[in-house]
């Protein structure tokens, strides 16, 4: 006889005879790929939020050290310096692109429950609206601050969710009122911030010290070169990224947090629900070892019942990933906020379901099955025909 | 003959299924452990903190320090026994990702304030002495193999060295805590040290106190000590929020977000996980023993007896697993420990997670028998013999 396979229908069938267990060790695989899938979902939303919406074209200047803006401070008198450097972008009108920003994470309470969390508060100039350019928008109702004023304008997932935040609101800093004049939405991190007039804000904290200056570059610029130049200087030792380059830094430690517990929850429910899926698949073999012989005797070989068996628990796999991503599915686009381990501010970010991940989801949910199944399976194919038919 | 020996053979009947579901039972009740318990230590630290200590930090910031001269007006204030600065450095040891805390503190008054660091009397003095001196948490000591003696670079991120090399710091001591309010994966060095650094201009930074340390006088109320100091700069320059230890403690648990409850979901779902594996086991053992349970009724045994035995068989089945689960989570306790030292340093199984682990064994073995149990109940001696494979 020559090699033929097992048709197709065979543990197709089988599935269904054996319905409960199938479902049952298939649930068992779908709670694996839910975890692994929310967790990661998290984590793409996080990093996209972030690292896709920095500009390559844009430099950010910390000082020498600074691991983020908050740690970073800039003098007023370096802040013009760096303004006039060579690289920096000029507008039509002949006028430097940058600007000299401050940064702090305010306690604020949250508008529900009341808890601490911290807001970012950015003082901005002018040029910093020039500089995000169409990335940032303001919502209809409310409108920009005045520079000269005490009046902010809030991010938009801020705004719902923090207390005095709201249009019309009156935010205290440190000790001086501001008025909320307007809510905007931004396609980047900075979305979940406050920004007002950065000499208004500057005065109400006392913190006479920028923590940035941001600016954009003149086409052709190498940032890592200048980042490399200026990390040396010994009269203006600066830290450089590209703001690209910068965000993707700041999404290091939750993305890794998050990488490795969702690895690692995976892993751990991966091995339960490898398990479970053995468990069915043995009953399985062994409630059938009869059929076996039979398949045996009328000329199927030992791989083809292999085969037969591995796609009967690579299709419980399979079966188990489609229900965990139909579990994960709906999180998609569900707006969430959670600590960024970097900066200890809150940061709103939306869970993102991709297909890159769907995918991932669907072949680690075969692979589980395939674990699962491949001793039962090689159990059935060494049975010799005569003995398999014999037992009953 | 007895049910519990019937019971027994059951189980063993399959040794290889019964070891796959034992197994996975472990996994999953371990990954409870695990993730109750991340939840439970950070909380550990605010239910132990100390009743007669309170905090002064900004009220606008976390990142936001006080004036040094806080200090002095602070002591005055009545029902203040003695007062501490302590700030934050967020240096970086040897590279930049390799971050734990460190404080610079009065070394003067830090071992009054804080009873709960134990060290050798002649480390203590060593570190005194020593202006560039450092003491070491023993799981940081253990984590970086830091010892007596050694001395440490840190990279100053919000304190960088003008001659823009590294700090350096000499360990003098390695520290044990008494309660978890304490962590033991901290470096404390001298609040002077870090001052006259930048007051020389050999390091730039923002001068000041990140936190200010409070021990109370005998018979004073916390609240109104806290209020009285937090009146007093109502104005500014820079406003204060006065809380306990405890209150601190649970604000920086707050901040985590919706971190516990993204924990809780994935818990919840392993529950559920094991659940299912548990009613696939008994699923599958009670089709094939539709025909011996036939056989105990056809015998005269009572109908609830195939029911009664899966239930102890599941419940067998779980609870074994769970005992399993705990064990992991008990001995792995030192290797989290380590591997998270700096968001958790005080990683703990607690008591009441066995606790817990036992119930939710002991409930998913009756929801695994109860589905056999209760077909088994319900088909006559007849049907189950003849419909036995």
């Amino acid at each position: 006889m020559k090699r033929r396979m097992v048709p197709l229908k065979y543990p197709l069938r089988s599935l269904v005879v054996r319905w409960q267990a199938s479902i049952l060790s298939a649930l068992g695989i779908a709670m694996t790929i839910a975890v692994l899938c929310g967790v990661f979902a998290l984590r793409t939303g996080f990093q996209a939020l972030h690292a896709d919406t920095g500009k390559s074209d844009v430099a950010i200047y910390l000082r020498t050290g600074a691991t983020s803006e908050g740690e970073s401070g800039v003098s007023l008198e370096r802040v013009n310096t760096y303004k006039v450097r060579p690289e920096v972008a000029l507008d039509d009108k002949g006028r430097q692109m940058a600007a000299g920003e401050c940064y702090l994470a305010l306690f604020l309470h949250k508008a529900e429950g009341g808890g601490l969390v911290n807001v970012p508060i950015r003082g901005i100039e002018p040029m910093s609206f020039d500089i995000h350019g169409d990335q940032f928008r303001m919502l209809p109702g409310g409108r920009k601050f005045n520079f000269g004023a005490d009046e902010v304008i809030v991010g938009k997932p801020i705004s719902g969710r923090i207390r005095d935040c709201k249009l019309g609101d009156t935010l205290i800093v440190n000790v001086t009122p501001f008025k909320v004049v307007g809510i905007f939405e931004h396609e980047g991190a900075y979305r979940s911030e406050i920004w007002g007039d950065v000499d208004r804000i500057t005065a109400a904290l006392e913190r006479p010290m920028r923590q940035r200056v941001i600016a954009k570059l003149k086409p052709g610029t190498d940032v890592d070169k200048l980042a490399k130049a200026l990390a040396k200087d010994k009269r203006l030792p600066s830290k450089v990224h590209s703001e690209r380059g910068y965000f993707l830094s700041q999404t290091n430690i939750l993305g890794g947090v998050l990488s490795i517990l969702g690895t690692m929850l995976a892993a751990i429910l991966g091995v339960a629900a490898v398990l479970g899926a053995a468990n069915t698949m043995l009953a399985a073999v062994g409630s059938r070892t009869r059929e076996v012989g039979i398949l045996r005797s009328i000329g199927f070989g030992r791989n083809a019942i292999l085969m037969a068996f591995l796609v009967e628990a690579a299709l419980i796999g399979l079966a188990g990933g489609i229900i965990g991503c139909l579990i994960v599915l709906p999180l998609n686009g569900l707006e969430t906020g959670t600590m960024n381990w970097n900066t200890f501010t809150e940061s709103a970010f939306a869970f993102r379901v991709d297909a890159a991940l769907l995918t991932t989801a669907i072949v680690v949910s075969i692979v589980l099955g395939l674990l699962g199944g491949f001793l039962p399976a090689w159990r059935a194919s060494r049975m010799k025909p005569v003995e398999a038919m014999r037992r009953t | 003959m007895n049910l519990g020996r019937l019971v027994r053979r059951h189980a063993w009947s399959h040794p290889v299924r019964a070891a796959l579901t034992v197994g996975a039972v472990a996994v999953a009740i371990f990954l409870f452990c695990f993730l109750r318990s991340i939840v439970t230590s950070l909380d550990a630290a605010v239910k132990e903190s100390a009743s007669n200590r309170i905090i002064t930090a900004s009220a606008v910031s976390l990142f936001q320090s006080l004036p040094s001269a806080y200090k002095e007006s602070i002591a005055r204030i009545d029902g203040v026994e003695s007062i501490s600065r302590m700030t934050w450095f967020g240096g970086r040891y040897k590279s930049e990702e390799n971050f734990f805390a460190q404080f610079a503190c009065d070394a003067e008054t830090v071992f009054q304030q804080y009873p709960e660091l134990v060290l050798p009397e002649e480390q203590k003095k060593a570190f005194m002495m020593d202006p560039g001196g450092a003491i070491v948490g023993v799981g940081l000591a253990d984590k970086w193999g830091f010892k007596v003696g050694d001395k440490i670079p840190i990279i100053g991120t919000i304190y960088p060295r003008a001659d823009l090399k590294m700090w350096e710091f000499n360990i003098h001591g390695v520290y044990h805590s008494t309660r978890a309010n304490v962590d033991e994966m901290t470096m404390y060095f001298h609040y002077h040290y870090l001052d006259e650094s930048l007051e020389r201009g050999e390091a730039y930074g923002p001068r000041g106190t990140s936190v200010y340390l409070i021990r109370l006088k005998e018979g004073y109320r916390g609240e109104d000590v806290s209020h009285a100091i937090d009146t007093y700069y109502e104005g500014g320059p820079q406003r204060t929020r006065t809380q306990s230890e405890a209150a601190f403690q649970a604000d920086f648990v707050n901040m985590l977000g919706n971190l516990p409850t993204f924990l809780g979901m994935i818990g919840a779902a392993v529950l559920i996980a094991i659940v299912f594996g548990i009613v696939n086991t008994m699923t599958i053992a009670a089709r094939e023993r539709l025909r011996s349970m036939g056989i105990l009724q056809a015998l005269g045994f009572p109908g609830w007896v195939p029911a009664r035995l899966y239930l102890m068989e599941s419940c067998a089945f779980a609870v074994t697993g769970g005992l399993a689960g705990m064990g992991i989570a008990w001995l792995s306790q030192d290797t989290f420990r380590k591997m998270f030292g700096t968001q958790i340093p005080m990683y703990r199984v607690a008591a009441d997670t066995y606790l817990w682990s036992i119930v939710i064994c002991v409930v998913t073995g009756l929801i695994g028998g109860a589905v056999p149990a209760w077909r088994a109940a319900r088909m006559r001696a007849v049907d189950q013999l003849r419909r036995g494979i």
